[in-house]
């Protein structure tokens, strides 16, 4: 797939985020600043409850930030959410999609609000399904789905528009081991041609692989971002993998 | 094993039933603390409906020789007649969401607890969710009426216990049936269907002269009414005097039903108990069944966010005749007034035509509600649509015209039929069917709450709220469509009143988003 009609060149970065904050009785998000760059892919750790997920609802105008402000492309995603919008496909981790309605359907209805003309929808769906082993099931009723299947099916869905910002929370859960690289594959083809994703991730083996920069987060505050070999040495000698400066960071951030 | 399993079995089965009534959803666990617990609860709700309603008819009696007389022993028959398919369309749907949905069948069928005794429990506790309300309504009158000297009466409970283990076997009995006949795929739907069809046979049935037509429009309990008033000699085979007499506790009708009963379930569980479990198997293979659609639908959403919203609203709705059924249960309640209506239009009788109308805005608002939850707050994928370039309010503008779409389709005709026959009324009822039906989806819109669409039937626990005002708006605009086919001027104050509670319903597009979670 080529580089997305939302194509900025090197404009605006396709997210800025100053100050976000968020509370739910206790802080979720603390001010978070965040960059992420053209034709990068940027990984979002952090333990659980770190505010990854409200982070990122966050950023495609899902929840409310009560302070801060999100730029994507430059757009004021808080005054403009729907021109932001636009840019975006989110991926959220559990697979909500509609069970009556077929895979192929389901594209053409996603690809229906984000405007995309019939034709260009169709094809695109078939390419998807087809690169995600779907197309033989395109006529099945996705309450017969696996998790696994519900999962590339919402894959597809955010891909259905080409989007320049692709953000995933958790892509690969419930994921076989042969699609899990398939989905993996396709992350990189999207950023090798100029497009950004943004995805959250436990399994820090893909983090290490497949991220450009990394961003770790807890307590919804930003303790630590570079590339994996910046974040290594800043952790110190003999932290040898993601996971070592990971547990490293998060156990003791006032090290960093 | 220590215990009978049966025993532990049906243990279980009371409890799972019992926290299934305390919840208003199966097999969830309440989290959240109660300050008062549901038995309490009942408890003060019977003694309030005895002492209002139970003592006094219970004092009014007392004393009294209660007589056969023709109007109790037809009244008795009609009521349990009316009752039977009320609780065989809920042992029906329980028997096969047994079959399908309960997760546990796969652990008691992988013990050493033989098949049968598994069904004799399940059936037992389909029993005890049929009867168990019937039950409780009869608890604050027949209780009074054995302390003021009629504990006769007490029978009525021995025949509600019967009633309820007949309406199990039947129910499963019928639900095999359908598994065995049309296969285990689509048994689930049709039992839904059918199930809905049974609930409302009775009213369907009494209303048979209304809708099929004859010399004088009446239904069943019209006809009777005015029998009774009139002096007519009523006749009737000796036979439908027995449910009367089981009531008032002879032994002889009384022990025969509860025999029947007895018999009737004990022998639909032996014959089915050595089937059942494979019925279950082929049911839990059947629902991870493949079901190929037309696969060719290029660009059938179009490439219009607001249309392609309602052609899918559209679509979920036409693959789920289950909760259609549940839907349009309510048209068929709605379909005798239609015909009630028309048939005094033709017949110039005013006073029928002016309820009638208002009768139809009334339950035209109460089907938009139902609509309205479907497609606005049971939404499957509410993050999807959240996340899409298309503001909030055109979603829902979307989703409201999408839930008028087929309550149109369904008062069209009666409309029409009305204009041409009562000119005035037609138009009014009309105008009173939409205003009705837009207020209920509004509310619905305003007021939503997140829900799923497997719980359609309990949307309403956890929205008092919101049940509540639509109740009262679509009363109030009964009233304004009854009024203004009268002529009555008296029809501007109700449809003042009706948008005034509409104004303090409403919610700014924030405030709604805040409530479900989104913003």
């Amino acid at each position: 797939m080529a580089a997305s009609e939302f194509d900025t060149g090197s404009g605006p970065p396709p997210l800025a985020v100053r100050g976000l904050a968020k509370a739910f009785g206790r802080p979720a998000v603390d001010g978070l600043d965040l960059t992420v760059h053209r034709g990068e892919l940027y990984a979002l750790l952090g333990p659980n409850g770190a505010g990854k997920t409200t982070t990122l609802r966050m950023v495609t105008g899902l929840l409310k930030p009560d302070a801060g402000a999100i730029r994507v492309f430059g757009i004021d995603a808080l005054a403009n959410p729907r021109e932001a919008k636009r840019r975006i496909a989110w991926v959220p981790d559990e697979p909500l999609l509609y069970d009556k309605l077929t895979p192929l359907e389901y594209l053409e209805f996603v690809a229906s609000l984000w405007e995309v003309a019939p034709a260009t929808a169709r094809a695109r769906a078939e390419e998807l399904l087809t690169a995600l082993g779907l197309w033989e099931q395109r006529g099945d009723r996705c309450e017969t789905f696996s998790r696994g299947m519900k999962q590339k099916t919402v894959l597809a869905g955010a891909l259905i528009h080409d989007p320049p910002l692709l953000i995933l929370d958790e892509p690969l859960t419930g994921l076989d081991a042969g699609a899990a690289r398939l989905v993996k594959d396709m992350i990189e083809a999207r950023t090798a041609v100029g497009n950004t994703v943004i995805l959250t991730t436990h399994i820090l083996e893909v983090a290490e692989r497949l991220a450009d920069r990394i961003g770790i987060i807890a307590h919804g505050r930003l303790l630590a971002e570079g590339t994996f070999a910046e974040l290594r040495e800043r952790a110190g000698e003999g932290q040898a993998t993601l996971e070592d400066v990971f547990l490293q960071l998060v156990s003791d951030p006032e090290a960093v | 094993m220590g215990r009978s399993p049966l025993l532990l079995l049906l243990r279980n089965e009371l409890r799972v039933t019992w926290r299934t009534l305390e919840s208003g959803r199966r097999g969830r666990v309440r989290t959240r603390r109660r300050r008062v617990p549901m038995p309490v609860l009942i408890l003060v709700l019977l003694l309030v409906i005895a002492v209002l309603a139970g003592v006094p008819a219970a004092r009014a009696l007392a004393g009294r020789e209660i007589a056969l007389s023709p109007p109790f022993v037809v009244l008795s028959a009609v009521a349990l007649a009316a009752i039977f398919p009320l609780m065989l369309s809920q042992t029906l749907v329980a028997a096969v969401d047994g079959l399908y949905a309960r997760g546990d069948l796969d652990l008691l069928l992988s013990s050493p607890v033989p098949p049968r005794q598994v069904l004799i429990v399940r059936a037992l506790g389909m029993a005890v969710t049929a009867g168990t309300l019937f039950f409780l309504i009869l608890v604050p009158f027949l209780i009074p009426m054995a302390l003021w000297g009629h504990p006769e009466l007490l029978s009525g409970f021995l025949i509600a216990i019967g009633m309820a283990l007949l309406a199990a076997a039947v129910g499963l009995a019928l639900a095999m049936l359908l598994f065995r006949v049309i296969g285990p795929r689509r048994t689930r739907t049709i039992a839904q269907v059918v199930g809905a069809f049974i609930g409302a046979a009775f009213v369907l049935g009494a209303n048979l002269p209304n809708i099929l037509g004859s010399d004088r429009a009446e239904s069943l309990w019209s006809s009777l009414a005015r029998r009774f008033i009139e002096g007519d000699t009523v006749t009737y085979p000796h036979i439908v005097e027995w449910p009367a007499r089981a009531i008032v506790g002879h032994p002889l009708p009384l022990l025969g039903f509860l025999l029947l009963a007895v018999v009737v379930f004990a022998a639909v569980t032996w014959v089915i108990g050595g089937r059942f479990a494979e019925d279950s198997a082929a049911a839990s293979g059947a629902d991870t069944g493949r079901r190929r659609r037309r696969a060719t639908g290029s660009g059938s959403f179009g490439a219009n966010a607001f249309r392609a919203m309602i052609r899918k609203e559209l679509r979920l709705l036409a693959r789920d005749p289950g909760l259609l059924s549940h839907v349009l249960l309510r048209v068929l309640y709605l379909l005798p007034l239609a015909f009630i209506v028309l048939r005094n239009a033709s017949d110039d009788q005013d006073l029928a035509v002016t309820m009638g109308a208002g009768a139809l805005a009334f339950l035209s608002s109460q089907l938009a509600g139902s609509l309205a939850w479907i497609t606005v707050s049971a939404e499957d994928a509410p993050a999807l649509l959240a996340a899409a370039p298309m503001p909030a309010g055109q979603v829902w503008r979307a989703k409201l015209a999408a839930s008028m779409i087929p309550l149109a389709a369904i008062l069209v005709v009666p409309l029409i039929a009305l204009v041409v026959l009562a000119p005035w009324a037609g138009i009014v009822a009309a105008l009173g069917c939409a205003a009705a039906s837009l207020s209920s989806g509004m509310l619905h819109i305003w007021l939503q709450k997140p829900g799923n669409r497997r719980d359609f039937q309990r949307r309403n626990s956890g929205a008092l709220g919101l049940t509540l005002i639509d109740l009262a708006v679509g009363a109030v605009w009964a009233l304004t469509t009854g009024l203004a086919a009268a002529g009555q001027l008296w029809f501007l104050l109700a449809a003042a009143a009706a948008l005034v509670i509409l104004w303090f319903a409403r919610r700014p597009e924030n405030a709604i988003l805040e409530r479900i979670g989104v913003g």
